[in-house]
């Protein structure tokens, strides 16, 4: 894909775009003229045995070249295969309702749709899980349009408020996944890092297939605040008076420490990693993705077949 | 300037207080939502740059009467004793044992007494500051030692150099430590341990062979008296641990010669260490008397403060000193140490030093009649400090378990240092607290009439505003 084409889907162009769906469409057709693979391989259908033809068979499966040489009509019989479910798990907490603009909320939101779209025209089941004001709101992994349709509006819905339990939410999401499937948890992953980690490994073990998207905007990233400032947290309202240009050093290296653990700690439990920001075309962020996926999926099926 | 609470210069934290507030009041700062406080917890620090300090004037009349008050606190007097709070750090006295079995070899060669030098150098040179008593009774060197320790500030540490010999150090000495010292003992291996051991020394006019060994668990000692040799009381005079010389005038050689007949009936060992302490006696007749007297110079060496200690704590000096008649009456040296007194307070045997480094020589100047009593008393007190302690004829030493008993880290908090002698305390020096609290009062004043000027000042601003 050209970098002009990336430029035309800048994440304020997709981001102002209201309808969800649209911008979640816009989003995946851009990503498709790269070409991808897709990451959620469907295995739609597997040849199991031979036949012999009864009437009324359709003449489609009868194997023609078996025909040819044995003289005798057979009819190929298939095993059907299903799509893995894909669970959606979105961090939806006040945290990440920042930075103004295109907020970490929003373009979680858009990616999440994208993602439950691209899932969807695979024919896997999608679901989503989201925890809002302590309570969580849960949608089955199922397929089909209409069901496309309701998590996208679901989505749009959404308001970043509160705080999240993300060791909760995340086996909360394994406990209702009936079938092993993929878990994609996107999230700035601030809240309980440890018990965050240990979900997430709980949640491997018992054979999903799990990645986690780090969300973090360039404000936070970057930190150039300068002069005294006095910051309010988003979840908890707490203030906190620095000298910004003083301490911008240290919380950079800090933040740094805490994106390299979280990769760290996600690398090593075996849990696929992107960090994403805020500031990055989505269809750029979800094509590096789901290239990932895709190059990680094929690896990982050659060895672990996903479904019976 | 001293101060006699330095502990409440502490409170000079508190300067930091207004400055703060000072700053605080100083702009506003700018709100600003933000994810995670998280990683600003490092910046919990305050503001450090400013760019500019709100009235600088009155934060300065602020501080000033801070900084004031905490000084007056902390009793500041001018002069007074420096050597207190100085010399933090570690505090050592090395105890080395000179003792007689220090000559045995060790096993890599040399004698046990060249190795304890060595290793006493070493601790000396890394402490911070530190003392090295030499001295064949290692136990009874600790008061000392432990005085001295007393006078210090820092880490104090009492290290034990010897071969621990039997009897040299015990468990009994240990104890006499008190508990603000750590005490650690250094062993020099020594060769022969539990060996026979042969020793020749001088009992009146014989010599008499001693020779001890470990049976049974027992010391033995079995005594030899060798045939009959004339004592000298020439010049020098014996072999032992001190060289002894005599300076008097012509007319006092035979009270010379009858003194040291007389003294020299103590047992000395023969076979001195490879380190001699140079004694001189000189008696008011001698002709050369004033001009070494003038150029002497006050005890420098530990070895010549022990001697002198030994010589003020026998007691037939000290009886006899004290009835002496004395001849001469010149004045003494202001530095000059006292060995004996007389009962008025005069100075009977003075000690001063002459010559310096290894061929410096105690000069004891007896201001009484070389042939008195006094003379016979110090020559044979003399000879009784350098004579052999039972203790020497032990040829087993204390096991590597026993000195390791010895050692124990420091576990009281240790005493304030006491003032040298000599030095001025903070009674005596004049306190300045007194003005330090009018020089607080008055800032204070300054600080009330500076407030009320800058609250009119703004007044008149509002006022012209409006």
């Amino acid at each position: 894909m050209s970098d002009a084409r990336e430029s035309v889907l800048s994440p304020t162009v997709v981001a102002a775009i209201d309808d969800l769906e649209l911008s979640a469409r816009l989003v995946v057709e851009g990503m498709r003229t790269g070409g991808n693979r897709s990451p959620f391989h469907g295995y739609s259908t597997e040849f199991r045995q031979h036949r012999s033809y009864r009437a009324g068979d359709d003449l489609k499966y009868l194997d023609w070249k078996l025909f040819a040489r044995t003289d005798r009509l057979y009819t190929r019989q298939f095993r059907e295969t299903t799509n893995v479910p894909v669970m959606i798990v979105l961090d939806s907490s006040a945290s990440m309702d920042f930075p103004d603009g295109v907020s970490k909320h929003r373009y979680a939101a858009i990616i999440s749709a994208a993602l439950a779209y691209v899932a969807s025209d695979q024919g896997n089941a999608v679901g989503l899980m989201t925890m809002a004001d302590g309570a969580l709101s849960y949608l089955p992994a199922r397929g089909g349009r209409q069901h496309l349709r309701t998590i996208i509006a679901m989505l749009d819905r959404l308001e970043a408020a509160g705080t999240w339990n993300p060791a909760h939410v995340i086996d909360r999401t394994a406990q209702l996944m009936r079938r092993r499937g993929i878990v994609i948890v996107i999230s700035d992953f601030y809240d309980d890092e440890d018990a965050t980690r240990r979900a997430l490994q709980r949640v491997t073990m018992h054979g999903h297939d799990v990645s986690v998207v780090q969300l973090l905007s360039p404000e936070e990233s970057v930190f150039d605040e300068e002069g005294q400032v006095e910051f309010v947290d988003l979840e908890s309202g707490a203030r906190r008076l620095t000298d910004a240009g003083a301490i911008a050093g240290r919380y950079r290296d800090a933040m740094h420490d805490f994106v390299t653990r979280t990769r760290t700690d996600a690398v090593h439990a075996g849990i696929d990693y992107v960090r994403l920001s805020t500031d990055m075309p989505p269809e750029r962020a979800l094509r590096d993705y789901l290239q990932r996926r895709g190059a990680r999926h094929i690896a990982g099926h050659a060895h672990r077949p996903m479904s019976r | 300037m001293t101060w006699g609470a330095p502990i409440a210069l502490v409170g000079l934290a508190l300067l930091a207080f207004p400055i703060l507030i000072h700053m605080m009041g100083l702009g506003r700062a700018t709100v600003r939502p933000f994810p995670s406080l998280r990683f600003l917890e490092a910046a919990r620090l305050l503001p450090s740059r400013r760019t500019r300090i709100h009235d600088a004037a009155l934060l300065a009349l602020r501080l000033a009467v801070l900084a004031v008050a905490v000084f007056a606190l902390a009793r500041p007097s001018l002069g007074g004793n420096v050597a207190i709070g100085a010399g933090e750090g570690v505090v050592r006295a090395v105890i080395l044992d000179t003792s007689a079995s220090m000559r045995r070899e060790t096993p890599s060669g040399g004698t046990a007494i060249a190795a304890a030098r060595r290793t006493a150098d070493t601790l000396v040179s890394a402490a911070d500051a530190a003392i090295t008593v030499a001295t064949d009774d290692p136990a009874g060197a600790v008061a000392g030692a432990v005085a001295w320790l007393a006078s210090k500030q820092g880490d104090r540490e009492l290290i034990i150099v010897s071969d621990f010999q039997r009897g040299a150090f015990d468990d009994a000495a240990a104890g006499t430590v008190p508990s603000w010292v750590s005490l650690r003992g250094v062993r020099i291996p020594v060769q022969g341990v539990g060996a026979a051991l042969d020793m020749r020394f001088r009992q009146g006019g014989r010599e008499v062979t001693v020779r001890s060994n470990v049976a049974g668990g027992r010391t033995q000692a079995s005594w030899t008296p060798g045939s009959a040799r004339a004592v000298g009381g020439t010049t020098p005079t014996g072999q032992g641990t001190t060289e002894t010389t005599t300076l008097a005038g012509n007319s006092d050689g035979a009270s010379v010669r009858a003194v040291n007949e007389a003294a020299l009936s103590v047992g000395r060992p023969i076979d001195g260490p490879s380190f001699f302490a140079r004694v001189v006696i000189v008696y008011p007749n001698f002709e050369g008397r004033a001009a070494l007297l003038g150029a002497a110079t006050p005890l420098s060496e530990p070895w010549q403060g022990a001697l002198i200690g030994q010589l003020q704590s026998d007691s037939l000096l000290a009886t006899s000193a004290s009835d002496a008649e004395i001849v001469v009456r010149d004045s003494l040296r202001a530095d000059a140490a006292v060995a004996a007194r007389a009962r008025g307070g005069e100075a009977v045997v003075a000690a001063v030093v002459d010559g310096a480094g290894p061929a410096a020589r105690l000069v004891l100047d007896v201001r009484a009649d070389a042939g008195s009593m006094t003379a016979l008393a110090l020559r044979a007190a003399l000879a009784r400090a350098e004579a052999m302690a039972p203790r020497e004829l032990e040829p087993d030493v204390l096991s590597d378990s026993m000195v390791a008993t010895f050692d124990r880290p420091a576990t009281a908090d240790a005493p304030t240092a006491r003032p040298a002698d000599g030095a001025v305390g903070d009674t005596d020096a004049p306190s300045l607290a007194r003005w330090f609290w009018v020089l607080a009062l008055l800032a204070l004043g300054a600080e009330a009439v500076y407030r009320r000027s800058l609250a009119t000042r703004s007044a008149v601003v509002e006022h012209v505003e409006r």
